[in-house]
């Protein structure tokens, strides 16, 4: 150890800050993050590039187990189905199918990567406001779970069901006041003002249509448990009165997705990782509702979840290194990194956990970390406490599996790689570092635009 | 019309079979003509039978029981002894008919008196029918003795022609002394006491029953030998029309009242020298009288022993047949079959009591509490993957799964006591003082309670009058009482205190779970360690073979290149069975449906029907999907065997079954296995047991849109495969 040269850090000048700290102490991110799953945070980008997204599959199947758990161990019937806007990484998607999720889907495009992820139709769910009729025939013809979000759709459907030969089998999405604030009534049918119960009448009265199932999406990013409590009895209730109007049981009850991952979101006092909920507090307030709705063994109805990014978003890594470290006009340090907004969508909600890949000394500064973007807005976190970086040290941001993968954007720079760490240990690619080929492949460059000479 | 001529067919050939326990047709036909050899005597029997099915037809008697003779075998009794007794005269038929109509009063009386007390009346009615006639028409002038009357006694007085008489004379005597009396026993219950009548009631019997026939002889043998024993009267035994007490007593207990078995051979073995004793005693009063005995022995007797065993407190052993199928042969294989299949069936249903999968922490004789008179019990828990019973850190009742789960009612029942106010422990703790802790006590029917304790305090939903079906939420689970960690403790009692010692009780229906995999009980006891579930219905599987009466159902039946259609329709009995009828041939198989299983009970009919077919391949289906299960189920022997195989093991069968036909089904498909909208169900029945079962027969139906679409067969190479069509 004294043999080795010591590192040379950059002196920092640190305000000397008098009265109390607050009750957390000062928080610092200085802990390094060198491996993830046992594979250097160095050698990862040395081979496959900087920036780059790393996913421990360890990680992803860990966190559905445990939610499977929490939930299996309070109600007998128990589906997941993966929520593919979340993260439809085929590599991702299959992982989860392979642990018995479903699939949840929002768009034709999404629909047919399921399909094509070898999930069966009936294990599709179809989700979100605006399906084609070509998708919505597709759906019908796979027997997947159509949730049907409008009376147009409704309509339509109806339409389609008198020409084909197949019963669809569909749920409506139904909204509600949960008690959170805010309410979202955007998607399905609202519980309070009847609407929900009309919709249930045009399918129940229409013998084209099977009504499979209920279906409540209440929010994103919930923290509260006791909301979900709240859309399990509704939505149970609405399947009692459903049993006792028409006798017919609803095989499903689903209680969509909107789990917290234990991100921070931004402007929150606590840390994600105490603000947000365990899943068994989740599930606790799920079954319970729906086991003390009044059920009977025989009509107890399947429960289906979509979580999405609380089973994803711990597995994510973005790895990437510093361009530079300059001083802004107001004294304060800046340090530019080689991604930005235009790869890390959620920086926009998140004050991610940035964690450095090597080790340093005690000495910490604020800091603002820019991405490499040519744009104002490309700030990846207004304000952290990090050590000294230099140009070419690594940094690591935690939690970036969901919606990242789904919401980048090919702008101003490309797109990097995605590796999977299998539980092994062993890295795996599982989406390229685009090129400017992957680009340029789609345009089209009219004949009159090529020859000539600037 | 024809429907009145088949009526009238039956009854009359039932009249016959009757006397011998019988309701086979061919068998009566041969009865009938062995009647005939004395054609007198047939005549008389003949016209009286006739007489009486019109004139109870006419008075409008149960039909039931007019077609299958129960009414008219004692005038035919009657019938024969008068047309034995008196020679033909205009006074002869008035009488015959007087006693006809006598006979029938007396059998209808019986019949509604002694069978609403389950007895049979037997022949009764003949004995009575039979003495009036004879005591009273010693003072009718008009009424002449027949001469056949003389030689009854000493030996029997020949009316055919002389050479015949020499041949027969001649053959009787090549055939052994016993057997000749034996014949001539077995003839003399129809007044023929000869050795051709005795002989063709004899293979009549043989071809109809094994059982009875083996018994005939047993019981003769045994009544002869005894006999001799004790040194009674063996001229009476010998020239009169005793000997036959004998053979119908031991039929009638060894096989027919009774389920054949080593026992019931047995109780005919010792009832024989009973009805010596009977014969002596009753005999002397009745000769005073000059009034033959006839078969008042066999009809004391056998009623006597009926009566009390009928009445008896436990009946384990020696069951007396509850559904009579005139055939001792198809009593015994159906009792064993349903023994075999519904043994526990008789028990209350008890489901248990929660949703879901849950662990069996302390089963029955548990090492901690379930001992002694508690050892009847069950604690139950939720575990995880880990068989842990809580997530970390586990120092908090609701750390624990199974914590406020709900629990629900075993079965219906009447809530007669709720303890409640104990506050839950902390973890580890124990509250010794209450050590029920909240505690709820149903009463499902008499003697018959469940005990649900360590209740979350004020979590009850009923209370304590309150009516509940079976799987109703009642409360949730606690941990109150001595309870160190949640858990529910569930037992049966059989009275409503709290203290009640538990019952060795079984649970119906249910599942365990061992590797993903599932395996179905039905009426046993969980035991420790086990993971157990109830098995709740899918939605298509229980749809599709929810055969509602009036429900039609028409098959396109494809067997190699012909294609033809099968149709059934579903009706419900008097009885509230349930069965198919196949329009088609006019085939019946009965099935149960309980809400878990679909089965079916018993078939009858044509045996190259679809109907049979679907009553072998869907002989038990479980109505949930789960995972891996297999349903197995026992066949009844005649689905597979006949001929002189079955001949034979028709022998033995009250000793032992070596023949046997099984039934297994699992599912082999389903699209979905939370939702199936589509399953396939695999079944085959074969013959033996286990592995080394020759498959004869394999099965598949599929499921879809709610209903059963399609049914294959595959037997022995032969393929049938049949769709459902609308």
């Amino acid at each position: 150890m004294s043999s080795k040269k010591l590192q040379y850090e950059r002196p920092v000048i640190q305000k000397l800050n008098v009265g109390l700290m607050n009750k957390f102490g000062t928080r610092t991110e200085y802990t390094p993050l060198t491996h993830i799953d046992g594979n250097s945070v160095r050698d990862l980008l040395g081979k496959f590039g900087s920036p780059l997204f790393v996913i421990s599959e360890r990680t992803l199947r860990r966190t559905f187990r445990e939610a499977n758990r929490a939930f299996k161990t309070r109600y007998p019937k128990v589906q997941f189905a993966w929520s593919y806007k979340t993260n439809y990484m085929n590599a991702v998607c299959n992982a989860f199918h392979q642990e018995g999720s479903w699939a949840e889907v929002v768009s034709g495009f999404e629909y047919e990567k399921a399909l094509n992820n070898g999930v069966p139709g009936n294990k599709i769910i179809f989700n979100g406001p605006d399906k084609t009729e070509a998708e919505l025939k597709a759906a019908i013809a796979n027997n997947s779970m159509i949730h049907i979000d409008h009376l147009d759709e409704l309509y339509l459907i109806k339409e389609l069901a008198m020409e084909s030969n197949k019963k669809p089998r569909v749920a409506i999405r139904v909204n509600m006041d949960t008690g959170v604030y805010p309410m979202w009534d955007r998607f399905g049918f609202n519980y309070e003002n009847g609407q929900a119960w009309d919709a249930i009448n045009k399918i129940m009265l229409n013998d084209k249509m099977e009504l499979v199932g209920l279906h409540a999406h209440i929010g994103t990013f919930m923290l509260t448990p006791s909301a979900y409590g709240m859309a399990a009895s509704k939505l149970s209730h609405l399947a009692l009165e459903i049993k006792k109007k028409y006798k017919k049981s609803v095989q499903y009850i689903d209680m969509g997705g909107g789990f917290a991952s234990k991100n921070t979101l931004k402007g929150s006092y606590l840390q994600g990782i105490d603000a947000s909920p365990t899943f068994d507090q989740f599930a606790e307030s799920i079954c319970t509702s729906i086991l003390n709705a009044g059920f009977t063994d025989t009509d107890l109805p399947l429960l289906i979840l979509e979580t999405g990014r609380a089973l994803i978003d711990e597995a994510g890594y973005l790895l990437g290194t510093v361009v530079s470290n300059k001083r802004l006009s107001d004294g304060r340090r800046a340090t530019i990194l080689d991604f930005g907004v235009n790869i890390l969508f959620t920086s926009f909600w998140y004050d991610h956990k940035i964690s450095p890949a090597q080790e340093f000394s005690q000495y910490t500064e604020d800091a603002v970390l820019y991405g490499p973007l040519c744009m104002n807005i490309d700030v990846i976190r207004e304000n952290i406490t990090l050590p000294p970086l230099k140009r070419d040290d690594h940094v690591v941001v935690h939690s970036v599996g969901a919606y990242n993968m789904t919401q980048w954007m090919q702008f101003i720079a490309l797109r990097p790689a995605i590796v999977m760490i299998d539980k092994d240990g062993n890295s795996h690619i599982i989406r390229k570092r685009e090129t400017l080929d992957s680009i340029e492949k789609d345009e089209v460059l009219p004949k009159y635009l090529k020859d000539f000479k600037l | 019309m024809k429907e009145q001529l088949k009526f009238f067919r039956d009854s009359i050939a039932g009249s016959y079979s009757q006397v011998f326990f019988s309701d086979n047709r061919w068998f009566a036909l041969l009865l009938g003509v062995s009647t005939f050899v004395d054609p007198y005597i047939g005549i008389s029997g003949l016209t009286c039978v006739i007489f009486s099915v019109v004139l109870a037809k006419l008075l409008g008697f149960n039909p039931a029981l007019i077609r299958n003779g129960t009414y008219t075998y004692n005038v035919l009794l009657v019938g024969l002894a008068i047309g034995f007794y008196f020679s033909f005269n205009p006074a002869f038929f008035v009488i015959l008919f007087l006693s006809s109509f006598l006979t029938l009063m007396v059998s209808a009386w019986l019949a509604s008196s002694l069978g609403a007390k389950g007895i049979p009346f037997l022949s009764l009615p003949f004995i009575i029918g039979t003495w009036i006639m004879l005591l009273s028409t010693r003072t009718f002038q008009t009424v002449k003795l027949s001469e056949r009357t003389a030689g009854t006694l000493s030996h029997w007085g020949s009316f055919a022609g002389a050479s015949l008489v020499s041949i027969y004379h001649k053959t009787a005597s090549f055939i052994p002394h016993l057997a000749v009396i034996y014949f001539k026993s077995i003839g003399a219950i129809f007044f023929q006491y000869n050795i051709i009548s005795g002989l063709l009631i004899t293979i009549g019997l043989l071809v109809c029953s094994r059982i009875a026939f083996s018994l005939s002889i047993i019981g003769f043998i045994t009544g002869y030998f005894f006999s001799y024993f004790i040194q009674g009267d063996m001229s009476e035994l010998e020239y009169s029309y005793i000997g036959f007490n004998f053979i119908l007593s031991a039929i009638a207990i060894g096989g027919f009242f009774f389920v054949p078995s080593t026992r019931s051979y047995i109780l005919a073995i010792i009832s024989a020298p009973l009805i010596v004793l009977v014969i002596s005693g009753l005999g002397t009063i009745a000769l005073s009288y000059s009034l033959p005995l006839y078969s008042l022995p066999f009809s004391f007797v056998v009623m006597l022993v009926i009566f009390v065993f009928a009445k008896r407190y436990t009946i384990t052993k020696l069951h007396l047949v509850e559904y009579q199928k005139y055939s001792p042969e198809k009593n015994l294989y159906a009792h064993h079959n349903n023994m075999e299949r519904f043994k526990n069936d008789t028990y209350v249903h008890i489901h248990l009591p929660y949703f879901g999968e849950w662990f069996i922490s302390q089963g029955h004789d548990g090492e901690i509490t379930h001992k002694d008179e508690f050892k009847h019990a069950w604690d139950f828990v939720i575990t995880d993957e880990n068989k842990k019973t809580y997530r970390l850190p586990g120092a908090d009742v609701k750390d624990f799964y199974c914590y406020e789960k709900p629990l629900l009612a075993p079965a219906a029942g009447l809530i007669v006591s709720i303890e409640d106010g104990v506050d839950d422990n902390i973890i580890g703790d124990v509250n010794v003082e209450k050590n029920w802790g909240n505690t709820i006590i149903i009463k499902h029917t008499e003697f018959l309670y469940s005990k649900l304790s360590h209740i979350k305090k004020d979590s009850f939903k009923v209370k304590t009058g309150d009516y509940v079906k079976k799987g109703e939420a009642l409360a949730v689970c606690g941990n109150s009482g001595r309870s160190p960690e949640p858990h529910i403790h569930f037992q049966l009692q059989s009275n409503a205190y709290l203290n009640a010692g538990t019952m060795d009780y079984p649970i119906c229906y249910y599942l365990t779970k061992e590797d993903e995999k599932y395996v179905f009980h039905s009426f046993e006891n969980p035991q420790e360690g086990e993971t157990v579930l109830k098995a709740t219905p899918t939605p298509l599987i229980s749809q599709a073979f929810h055969f509602i009466p009036g429900m039609k159902l028409n098959f396109s039946v494809k067997k190699g290149n012909e294609t033809t259609t099968e149709s059934w329709e579903v009706f419900a009995d008097s009885m509230n069975e349930t069965y198919f009828f196949c329009k088609t041939t006019g085939s019946v198989a009965f099935f149960t449906n309980n809400e878990t299983l679909l089965y079916f009970l018993s078939f009858k009919g044509d045996k190259n029907s679809l109907l049979y077919y679907f009553y072998l391949g869907a002989h038990k289906v479980l109505l949930g999907y789960y995972q891996g299960v297999e349903i197995k189920d026992a066949l009844p022997v005649s689905s597979f065997y006949g001929g002189v195989t079955k001949f034979l093991q028709d022998f033995t069968a009250p000793f032992h079954i070596y023949l046997k036909a099984n039934y297994v089904a699992s599912f082999s498909e389903v699209d979905n296995e939370q939702n199936p909208g589509m399953a396939k169900i695999i079944s085959s029945a074969y013959k033996g047991t286990g592995k080394n079962g020759t498959r004869k027969m394999e099965f598949e139906m599929e499921l879809s849109n709610n209903r059963l679409n399609k049914f294959t067969v595959n037997n022995n190479g032969l393929c049938i495969t049949a769709e459902n069509i609308i």
